[in-house]
């Protein structure tokens, strides 16, 4: 090696190292203006303001697609968003699972996680105070997650419910709590109206929360995307006021500005979803007042349309005559929304017949099942109502 | 009359009480003769993968090591098809020509059946088990018959159940009129099997010096499995039924310890190294036939979900239809004829209540079936099984109360209003189906529907 070629093989490794240094920095720099979603603080915590629910996962072949929940579960860290929620029941025992292979690439300090005890497995399906009560005794479900707690297992220990406030002030008194989480939307927000809607109160679950000094972790924001597809009417509404933004935002916005709320939490099941949220609660904006006007304009107009307040949840599964209930509630959901006569009837006919609304026998094995309190015999007899009435016209 | 005479007639006497006891057991209510089932080969085996229990597995193997060490007698001693084929050539009198060895057919039936059904699916044993068969003939056929004699009406018959069995016995009557007990040496699938555990047997039926070589035995063999011309027996296909013993005017044949005579232990009856490949490429190609046959089944059929009353115990009406193998006893047994045998509309044995109800205190069915599609539970078991649930129909219904007196799960009730007016309460979560309501409503307000999957409760 000459003089000659010593320097000119100096010179290319010093630009070499400064391009590759500069294309480093650049990028970091890019990612540094990822802007990251608004945060609440919930004790010491930064916790994002919208949490990702992982119950509507993206599915392949009836599970959850592992591929497509990495994308969003990425781009949701990527943003930001560091608050996850599942449960053992979620995708029948899958989500969980999921969990474990999507999150394996990112420190456990970088996220929060909240899972939940299946309680009708620990014993007994039914709702009522005082074995619910008595569950809580006979599992020694109480003690031993406060024992886990000081174990350092468990960081904050509360309760999901969907039930009514009587029994959520109830459970509120009986132990100690650090959260708790609730179903907050507008269309629950208050109780069943004339228009014959099953609210479970939202409004005063939410206040007995606060009053006990409870942070609430909200699920079902959009209750199962009905808020985010309403019907035409109330889409019109919500278009008029501000034609940038997407109905499930409203809704998000209208939560999230309660002052007692510090994590929203929404399933998402497509990337589309991410996104949309993501935007929602990037430099977060309360709802004013006006805005918050118009909302319950567009959700009265919406419930005036006889939508069932089903959210698609899948608890009800395992009807003994094979009916798909959220299935059937959907068909009829849809067609409440954009009223196409020949599309309803050609969905309802799609399902096996046999399994269909007409068939079931009021049974009522569903019903305690639903955590929307809905009286699901009678609302199928309803759908099977408006099909014989729509095939007969 | 000589020791070998008798010896025969001693056979022929066990093998008509084992035929009069399968007679009794399908065609009236005494289960005590269907217990006896359990020891059925084939059946035995379908239950090992329906429902495996070491009882079974015990009952399979001892058939198989007392082949291996005393031949089929199986098929001459214990299968009620192979008595009852012997009987009808008794009774035509008919003497048949002896035949070739069919092991190439045998083989891949036996292949295709067994690859099918250690997938799952018992469609072989419905058609070809030899049990399954004998089930379908007597209970179709004789029972009814029996009832007209007795002037009983201990079965739920109908024209098609009858004619479904029709077909099965009259292809019999005409195999055993064309070849005899070619049935059991060139079709029957457990017959194979057992034939494959004698072939190297240990106790054999053998010639010695004193045979003529008149041919009596070979005239009189039904499985066709004797060689004249070599003097040895095909202990593969030999079903033991001791004939040739009896007409042997000499005495020459015995039965012992086979001799290591080079003859004998050399493979007369299918020879050679390409019979050998040819052989295995068909067991290998029946196997992949019957398995694959299964899968396309599952992926194609099985996937719809059906909803049905059965037997408690079936489950679901997929695994009922791919382990039943319609042999027809929990029909036989069920003393209130709930469970029908099937016919041209059903695939399937299938449960009616308009005769009356699955009685709260019997589970008869799930102590007979013998291939496990009906598993056995007990009594306990059964009162907390649902297998339906009762829709009813509020416009008929009177509030009259007889169904919430009769219910023996306490399912439904009667409530009194405040202002007088009784309504039925339906408690569907303590209902198991039994159909007790549906028999006692006077006016016809309840039916009980199936389920698509008979869950505890």
């Amino acid at each position: 090696m000459n003089r000659r070629q010593f320097l000119k093989s100096a010179l290319f490794t010093t630009v070499g190292a400064f391009l590759l240094k500069t294309t480093k920095v650049i990028a970091a720099e890019t990612k540094k203006l990822i802007e990251k979603v608004s945060t609440k603080k919930y004790r010491n915590l930064n916790i994002s303001a919208i949490g990702f629910g992982l119950m509507r996962l993206p599915q392949k072949n009836g599970e959850p697609d592992v591929t497509r929940t990495q994308a969003m579960v990425d781009y949701a860290m990527e943003h930001g968003i560091n608050y996850f929620d599942t449960a053992w029941y979620y995708h029948g025992g899958k989500s969980e699972l999921t969990v474990g292979k999507v999150f394996k690439k990112y420190p456990r300090s970088s996220y929060y996680l909240a899972d939940k005890l299946p309680l009708r497995i620990l014993g007994g399906k039914d709702h009522v105070l005082q074995v619910f009560e008595e569950q809580l005794k006979k599992c020694n479900v109480y003690e031993q997650l406060s024992q886990k707690k000081k174990e350092g297992k468990i960081k904050y220990l509360g309760f999901s419910i969907h039930d009514t406030p009587e029994l959520l002030e109830e459970v509120i008194k009986t132990y100690k709590w650090d959260f708790v989480q609730l179903p907050i939307n507008l269309i629950d927000w208050e109780k069943t109206d004339s228009s014959g809607w099953y609210g479970v109160n939202a409004k005063k679950q939410y206040e007995i929360a606060t009053k006990a000094g409870l942070p609430v972790v909200v699920m079902n924001p959009l209750k199962g995307g009905q808020l985010s597809t309403l019907n035409q009417a109330a889409v019109e509404l919500l278009k008029k006021e501000n034609p940038n933004v997407s109905p499930s935002s409203w809704s998000l916005r209208y939560v999230a500005s309660l002052e007692n709320v510090f994590v929203v939490l929404s399933g998402m099941t497509e990337m589309e979803h991410m996104v949309d949220n993501v935007k929602t609660f990037t430099n977060f904006k309360p709802l004013t007042e006006k805005e918050q006007k118009v909302l319950s304009n567009a959700i009265a107009v919406y419930k005036s349309s006889g939508a069932i307040t089903c959210t698609y949840c899948q608890y009800c599964v395992g009807c003994p005559i094979g009916i798909d209930i959220p299935k059937q509630f959907n068909i009829y959901n849809e067609y409440k929304a954009d009223n196409k006569k020949d599309k309803f009837i050609a969905a309802y006919e799609s399902v096996k017949a046999g399994c269909r609304a007409q068939d079931c026998i009021s049974c009522g094995i569903c019903k305690p099942k639903c955590p929307q309190k809905l009286d699901i015999p009678s609302l199928m007899k309803e759908v099977a109502k408006t099909y014989k009435e729509l095939k007969n016209a | 009359m000589t020791k070998q005479k008798v010896i025969y007639y001693i056979r022929l006497f066990i093998s008509a009480l084992v035929l009069i006891c399968s007679f009794l057991a399908f065609t009236t209510t005494f289960s005590f003769f269907a217990k006896f089932f359990s020891i059925q080969l084939g059946a035995g085996i379908a239950s090992l993968i329906a429902a495996f229990s070491v009882t079974t597995l015990v009952a399979v193997l001892l058939v198989l090591l007392c082949t291996y060490l005393f031949g089929r007698f199986y098929c001459s001693l214990i299968c009620p098809l192979g008595i009852m084929q012997d009987f009808i050539n008794f009774a035509t009198l008919k003497k048949s020509r002896n035949y070739k060895n069919f092991y190439k057919t045998r083989y891949t039936i036996a292949a295709i059946v067994f690859g099918a059904l250690f997938s799952g699916w018992a469609v072989g044993f419905k058609i070809l088990d030899p049990y399954t068969n004998f089930g379908l003939i007597a209970s179709s056929i004789f029972s009814p018959i029996y009832n007209i004699i007795s002037k009983t009406d201990n079965y739920q018959f109908t024209l098609a159940s009858i004619a479904i069995s029709l077909i099965p016995f009259i292809i019999l009557i005409f195999l055993v009129l064309f070849r005899r007990r070619i049935f059991c040496t060139a079709i029957c699938p457990v017959g194979t099997l057992l034939g494959l555990f004698s072939k190297y047997g240990f106790f054999r039926l053998q010639f010695t010096d004193k045979c003529i070589t008149c041919g009596a035995c070979f005239r009189n063999c039904p499985a066709g499995s004797i060689n004249l011309k070599d003097k040895i027996f095909d202990n593969e296909r030999c079903v033991r039924c001791l004939k040739c013993v009896s007409v042997c005017p000499k005495q020459a044949i015995t039965y012992g310890v086979s001799k290591k005579d080079k003859k004998n232990t050399e493979q007369h009856f299918s020879q050679g190294r390409r019979n050998f490949v040819l052989g295995s490429v068909l067991v290998l190609g029946g196997i992949a036939a019957g398995v694959g046959g299964a899968i396309v089944r599952g992926k194609k059929f099985l996937q719809d979900t059906v909803r049905a009353i059965l037997p408690p115990g079936a489950g679901n009406y997929n695994r009922l239809s791919s382990k039943c193998t319609s042999c027809q006893l929990c029909v036989a047994v069920c003393p209130n004829k709930v469970i029908h045998p099937r016919d041209f509309s059903h695939s399937n044995i299938y449960m009616d209540y308009s005769n009356g109800p699955c009685m709260y205190s019997c589970n008869e069915c799930s102590k007979v079936c013998p291939t496990g599609a009906i598993k056995k539970i007990s009594l306990q078991e059964k009162q907390h099984l649902r297998i339906g649930l009762a829709k009813i129909d509020r416009e008929l219904c009177i509030a009259c109360g007889i169904c919430a007196f009769k219910c023996p799960a306490k399912a439904l009730s009667i409530d009194e209003q405040e202002d007088g007016n009784r309504i039925l309460v339906y408690n569907a979560a303590a209902c198991i189906g039994c159909g007790m309501c549906q028999v006692a409503c006077p006016h016809k307000a309840i039916e009980i529907v199936g389920i698509i999957e008979q869950t505890k409760i």
